[in-house]
């Protein structure tokens, strides 16, 4: 194979840089019109109750970076979004459906707590490490078993990791109702890790941790192993074509199972940085749902890790939005729910043909 | 032609897909009573110039004309009652219903909401009767045979009392018998008054079947001639723009020694069935060997067995000497094994991912693309880039998504990956399956140099003149066994159609 010349070589980056930014615009396109759609509903929604729109917009949209302790909340916020979102991203490029993401993390944070109390005389870094270590094995064979469920019996995972959120959450449920029990505390919650575990603030007041940098880290593993490695190549044309998969001498069924635990156990380190930096405990309601979260931010960002990414903070400044609209204006919270629920409708529904024409058109004319 | 009265004008017909403008301008006049082929390369916009007149697409422009009148077609249901019928290259018929039932299907004879079978059943063998259409028309679809299947479309489309017959690429699916019989039932329905369109790429058809062609190309009409006034070249060259080379010349090869042996080798299909039986052939370096048969006799599956995508139930496959029965893909590719399957978008390419990771598929191992199984994007980029090159996949980058190619070039992806293998076997699948004229002939060339470089070559294919045309020796499988084993000098299309059909074993005594 020759060289091609310098100009050649230019050229060739220059196109690349020009492709590299087309889809990363093409990526953002859609959720930005999908969200811009729901909020026009939601004026509508806001003007119905009689309230002002501008003025809950105003909190709504621009509430998050009026100061530090705002900003940093929503970062917070974004932190187990991007976890959950890249578990997600995995699972489903590899063609495994996994929306166990919520139980996954649950187990996680479970046995992360559980390391967290029992190693206590671990230094800080390791014990970390560890807890990290536990979380992601725990979530991980969780998601495995409905790979495996799929590889072997083919029974669908969708079916199997959806039902086996509630197990994991009843599990949950029952050690910190029974064994592991704090009696101390008011809620369903175990006892406090050790405190070199805690992971520091990193713009006190505001609840932001080192964990949103872990979740960073996680994101960007996540496309190096799914764009940069043979395994995630491998992954990906199992997930598009699994009959040219095994053409190409693809283990499938391993494939898949690996892939559901490497999944799971991202959910599950989730499940340790919720621990780690913000309870400091297990405690038993501590996601509003975050697995389904990251499920929609993967979902709006087209399942590729930067727009996940994108998309966890965008959500998680629309939850921080609704959280100070309701505070500073008389707007409830419930009307971001409806919000949500209406962007989930409209991504679901598909506007997707017109949308893709118009982007292409653009696209080529450039 | 007694007639001269235009029964179909097309006159200026447009139709545009986003940019891409499938027809241009396309004017067509079909005289009442002919036969008139529509031929072209795929894309030529001939199945999209007919769904607008069968009211599936509307065009963007033009007008269509019927008896001179011109009339706005805005569904099939309008094109029935204005007397169109149209038979699609991908039949619509309700396995578990029967012939008749098909036939009736929405319309069915009597009166108030229950099903009058025998009725239904009478007029359908009235129907066949008159047009010379034998079929039974209680036998439920699913047992009945594709040629037979059609027969209930055709029949189906005249139960309408179509005037204009239009059939999409009919023979496709064929047997060169069944072929003979469908263009007979076509010059009796011209004699029973009824006009036909003939969509086809097969040029012998033409000749055989038509009274006038027209040629597509690029979405217009090149040219309408009387069938009597042009060879297969002349038609060819219309369709293609450029000459083409039909008969592949072979350079001589003498065979080296046999790299693929399989002996008596027995599996069964996905439902438990038996696919082979006893199958055994070798290929030697330097040769092709044909394997001609209908579709569904075993092909496929001995195919995949070859492949190490599914294990044999008896028997012994060997790559250049080493055994490989039972073990994986890995391992026959590693023995020397290169396959293109039957199907590209099913085995042979993931349509969703770009062109430099389906070349890459079989090549990860090479620490040159990934090395520490790290994938190298720049040196993957330049290594694709290179096969494009040589392998000549137009309008392909590297990052092109492999689906947005033309069918040739998706076959070229599939056979620039298998060949960078240096693979010592080559196993090909329906190779051409869906190309064009210009398309296969590439295919066919690039068959010719792989088999002067020494390669043994397994051409599996239902079309006959390919097997004929490339093969050094034929097998015909019928009934998932082989045979008939023969020199493809000595082999002739109506001989081997026999032996395709189940009428003629070499092994008499077990013949069916």
């Amino acid at each position: 194979m020759s060289e091609g010349s310098v100009i050649d070589q230019d050229e060739a980056l220059q196109t690349r840089v020009a492709a590299g930014l087309r889809s990363v615009a093409d990526a953002l396109v859609q959720p930005a019109l999908t969200l811009a759609f729901a909020l026009i509903l939601g004026i509508v929604l806001i003007v119905a109750i009689g309230e002002n729109p501008v003025a809950a917009y105003h909190a709504f949209l621009f509430g998050s970076f009026d100061n530090a302790l705002d900003f940093g909340n929503l970062l917070a916020k974004a932190t187990p979004l991007i976890t959950t979102g890249m578990c997600v991203v995995i699972a489903f490029r590899g063609g495994a459906f996994n929306i166990g993401g919520e139980g996954q993390m649950y187990l996680g944070a479970f046995w992360g707590a559980v390391a967290g109390f029992t190693f206590v005389s671990l230094p800080g870094p390791l014990l970390i490490l560890a807890i990290i270590v536990v979380a992601a094995v725990a979530g991980g064979i969780w998601a495995a078993i409905a790979g495996a469920l799929k590889a072997f019996w083919e029974v669908d995972e969708v079916v199997s990791t959806l039902l086996m959120n509630y197990i994991a959450m009843l599990v949950t449920q029952y050690f910190v109702d029974n064994q592991f029990r704090d009696p101390t505390a008011g809620a369903p919650a175990t006892t406090y890790i050790a405190s070199q575990a805690w992971l520091p603030g990193i713009l006190p007041p505001s609840a932001v941790t080192v964990g949103l940098l872990i979740a960073l880290v996680i994101a960007i593993a996540t496309w190096f192993l799914m764009f940069r490695t043979v395994w995630g190549a491998n992954v990906r044309s199992a997930g598009t074509n699994r009959r040219f998969a095994q053409a190409m001498g693809v283990n499938v069924r391993r494939t898949l199972i690996e892939t559901m635990f490497i999944s799971g156990a991202i959910a599950g380190i989730g499940g340790a940085i919720e621990v780690m930096g913000v309870e400091h405990r297990f405690y038993q309601g501590f996601s509003p749902g975050f697995g389904f979260l990251g499920l929609t931010a993967a979902l709006l960002g087209r399942l590729n890790p930067w727009g996940t990414l994108g998309m966890a903070f965008l959500y998680a400044a629309l939850l921080n939005g609704a959280a100070i609209m309701q505070i500073q204006t008389p707007v409830p919270n419930p009307l971001v729910n409806i919000l949500e629920g209406i962007i989930v409708v409209i991504m679901t529904a598909q506007a997707r043909p017109r949308l893709g024409r118009l982007i292409g058109r653009r696209g080529s004319a450039a | 032609m007694t007639t001269t009265s235009s029964l179909l004008e097309l006159r200026g017909i447009t139709k545009r897909f986003g940019q891409l403008v499938a027809d241009d301008h396309v004017d067509l006049q079909v005289t009442e009573g002919e036969i008139h082929a529509l031929v072209g390369e795929n894309g030529a916009g001939k199945t999209t110039l007919m769904n607008m007149v069968f009211g599936l697409v509307h065009p963007d422009e033009g007008e269509i004309l019927l008896r001179g009148a011109p009339v706005t077609i805005r569904s099939p249901l309008a094109a029935a009652r204005h007397g169109i019928g149209m038979v699609h290259q991908h039949f619509k018929l309700v396995p578990s219903l029967s012939a008749a039932e098909n036939i009736f299907l929405g319309r069915e004879p009597g009166s108030g909401p229950m099903l009058h079978g025998p009725q239904a059943i009478r007029q359908a063998a009235e129907l066949a009767e008159r047009y010379g259409l034998t079929i039974d028309p209680a036998a439920r679809v699913r047992f009945l045979s594709v040629g037979q299947q059609q027969r209930v479309e055709i029949l189906k489309a005249l139960s309408y009392d179509a005037q204009l017959l239009i059939l999409d690429e009919p023979t496709a699916v064929l047997t060169p018998q069944e072929t003979e019989e469908l263009i007979q039932v076509v010059h009796e329905l011209r004699t029973r008054g009824k006009t036909v369109i003939f969509i086809t790429h097969k040029l012998n058809e033409v000749r055989a079947v038509a009274d006038r062609f027209s040629v597509m190309r690029d979405g217009k009409r090149i040219a309408t001639v009387e069938t009597g006034e042009a060879t297969e070249a002349d038609i060819a060259r219309m369709m293609v723009g450029r000459e083409v080379l039909f008969r592949v010349t072979k350079p001589d090869v003498v065979p080296g020694r046999t790299l693929l042996e399989v002996t008596g080798l027995s599996g069964l299909r996905v439902d438990g069935t038996e696919a082979v039986r006893n199958v055994s052939l070798g290929v030697c370096a330097g040769e092709i060997v044909g394997v001609a048969g209908v579709e569904g006799n075993g092909q496929s599956e001995l195919a995949e067995f070859i492949c190490g995508l599914r294990p044999p139930t008896a028997g012994r496959i060997a790559i250049d000497g080493r055994e490989v029965t039972r073990a994986n893909v890995v391992e026959h590719r590693r023995a020397g094994l290169a396959f293109v399957a039957e199907d590209r978008m099913d085995r042979g390419v993931s349509g969703a991912m770009s062109v430099s990771e389906n070349l890459a598929g079989t090549h990860y191992s090479d620490p040159g693309i990934a090395p520490h199984g790290i994938v190298s994007p720049g040196r993957l980029r330049r290594w694709a880039r290179g096969l494009i090159r040589r392998f000549d996949i137009r309008n392909a980058t590297p990052a092109t998504p492999v689906q947005a190619l033309s069918g040739g070039n998706i076959q070229k992806v599939v056979l620039a990956r298998e060949l960078s293998t240096e693979p010592k076997v080559l196993l090909a699948a329906q190779p051409s399956r869906g190309l064009d004229v210009g398309a296969t002939e590439s295919v066919h060339r690039t068959l010719i140099e792989q088999r002067s470089q020494g390669r043994a070559i397994l051409l599996i294919s239902s079309e006959l003149s390919e097997v004929l045309s490339l093969s050094d020796r034929i097998l015909v499988m019928y009934g998932g066994r082989v045979v008939h084993e023969t020199p493809a000098s000595a082999a002739t299309d109506e001989g081997l159609g026999l032996y395709m059909m189940g009428l003629r074993s070499d092994d008499a005594g077990e013949a069916a």
